[in-house]
């Protein structure tokens, strides 16, 4: 017998493990009995799932409180079959999961996981000091205009259409759980706070000023559009407001005057 | 291409040349420096984020330890391209840590952009020998240094293998010119799970080439040893690393502990087994 070349090897293997259907012609290919070779295949096999599934454990613990072991597992395997890892990291192995469930239609699911997700990047986010409340004193006042920001690099805008955040919450502080369910649209920011991961719900507004402040724009063209969006709104008080509370949090960092 | 690699490659043998693999558990010990061990092995893949806790992590180990990086992930032995930005992580990492080695596996782990997160085994042909060993030439002198090989546990071999594992893996370090990691538990691991006598796998590497050494426990599944680093190294391994210790001398060697981490006192106690055997072993 021939050994099998590199490439035919390696895609055949693969294929085995993502899918989990047995393989004759990998079976040839091994030394000892066909018995023997499906037993030591299996070990691969086997190892491939536990390990996948544990990571995605340990990364999205709310949503494997909310699923149930046994859901949970089955949901995972789906996954992994739909979507195998694009990363050498094993940290990102659940990173289509939101998608995975967007595309099954199961919108709540699919919220939850955006926030979990979230969190772990939060975690992992590059170390930039956040912009303190001292940022601003003393700024002559036609400086205003021209100021831009940058979000902190651990912060994620996430819109949702469910009480996910709730869920999430309830069971960071060991809370019982409500039921995942759909609701009304809610915008969210998760970042890294120097307690650790935090989530929370803004306005519309707050996002769409925070989306602003991501695009690189100045603060005076933010006011504009904020003013386009309600014209009967105190935008300019509105808007020193949001940059206020998003200082406070720590979502917001580099700031630049000038044109 | 011998020859050609600066940098810090070669083994510090001074003071304590026994270590432990870093684990969460023990990051904060590792990081007041209060753990007492030579150096540290860290799991390249853990430390490759822009931030966060990880590399606040590693910049404090650092100021007590000298480091060693272990990947998993480089797919040397893989057909799909090298992946660039795995190596310019690698590259940011290692300027960033300074680390005294730098290995990986003598394995696969991708396939067509998609990663399997496993050390999968190669066959033991010419065709991957040429393969793997023009891979590694290539890291090495991207990272401008040597790196290390480990031999991988593995439970499946091939009707048609061209060599044995011990001469693939001397082969292809050879034709690379770098060194190795060599993991004794999985040298017994596949003695048994293939049949052959690990003595003989011993005698047949390259002495020079040995840099660093892991111990770890594996379980018996069936008629199969899988090694699960669950537990302590085993009799057999502990024998088998006496027989390194004479044939390569005093290498840095370390416990990995993946899986029922114990308090860090059960994995000192038992890294101090391995200097009493090597004393002993050096003695003899
Ligand atoms: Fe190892």
């Amino acid at each position: 017998m021939r050994p099998p070349s590199l490439a035919a090897w390696q895609g055949r293997l693969k294929r085995y493990l993502i899918t989990g259907e047995d393989d004759p012609e990998l079976q040839r290919w091994l030394a000892g009995s066909p018995d023997e070779a499906v037993l030591r295949l299996e070990v691969y096999r086997n190892a491939y799932y536990i390990r996948l599934e544990e990571a995605l454990a340990r990364d999205y613990p709310v949503l494997r409180a909310v699923l149930g072991d046994a859901a949970f597992g089955r949901e995972m395997a789906r996954y992994l079959r739909a979507r195998p890892s694009a990363s050498p990291t094993l940290r990102h192995v659940g990173q289509a999961l939101p998608a995975h469930f967007e595309a099954h239609r199961r919108l709540p699911v699919a919220d939850l996981c955006r926030i979990e997700r979230a969190v772990l990047e939060a975690f992992d986010a590059a170390d930039v000091a956040p912009l303190g409340a001292e940022a601003l004193h003393g700024l002559p006042p036609e400086a205003w205009q021209g100021l831009r920001f940058s979000l902190h690099p651990s912060v994620s805008l996430l819109q949702v259409a469910s009480n996910a955040l709730d869920v999430w919450k309830a069971f960071r502080q060991k809370r019982r759980m409500p039921e995942l369910a759909p609701g009304t649209a809610r915008s969210l920011v998760v970042w890294r706070s120097p307690r650790g991961p935090a989530a929370t719900a803004v306005s519309s507004e707050h996002r769409f000023f925070l989306e602003r402040i991501a695009a690189g724009e100045p603060f005076a063209s933010i006011c504009e559009a904020l003013w386009l969006r309600d014209d009967r709104r105190e935008v300019p008080e509105v808007a020193a407001c949001y940059l206020a509370q998003s200082i406070r949090n720590g979502w917001l960092t580099r700031m630049r005057t000038g044109r | 291409m011998a020859g050609t690699h600066c940098g810090p490659h070669a083994p510090r043998r001074g003071r304590d040349a026994f270590g432990l693999g870093l684990r969460p558990p023990f990051y904060r010990e590792a990081m007041r420096g209060a753990v007492p061990v030579g150096w540290l092995e860290l799991v390249t893949e853990n430390f490759m984020v822009d931030g966060g806790r990880a590399l606040h992590v590693l910049d404090a180990v650092r100021e007590h330890y000298e480091v060693a990086l272990h990947g998993v992930s480089m797919n040397l032995g893989g057909t799909d391209p090298l992946d660039e930005g795995y190596l310019r992580r690698l590259e940011a990492l290692v300027r960033r840590c300074e680390p005294v080695r730098v290995s990986d596996h003598l394995c696969w782990t991708r396939h067509g952009g998609h990663h399997l997160h496993d050390l999968l085994p190669l066959p033991h042909t010419r065709e991957a020998v040429i393969h793997v060993a023009e891979r590694i030439s290539r890291v090495q002198d991207r990272l401008r240094r040597r790196i290390l090989i480990e031999n991988v546990s593995s439970y499946a071999r091939f009707a048609g293998d061209e060599m044995p594992e011990a001469e693939f893996l001397r082969e292809v370090c050879e034709r690379a010119d770098c060194l190795i990691l060599l993991d004794v538990n999985n040298v017994v691991v596949n003695a048994h799970n293939h049949a052959f006598d690990p003595q003989l796998y011993l005698s047949a590497l390259p002495a020079a080439r040995i840099a660093q050494v892991h111990l770890a426990g594996h379980r018996a599944s069936g008629p199969l040893r899988i090694d699960t680093h669950d537990r302590p190294v085993a009799g057999e391994t502990w024998a088998l690393y006496a027989q390194a210790v004479r044939r390569f001398g005093p290498v840095p060697t370390m416990i990995e502990r993946d899986e029922e981490i114990p308090p860090l006192e059960e994995l000192l106690s038992e890294l101090d087994a391995a200097r009493r055997i090597a004393a002993q072993a050096r003695a003899a």
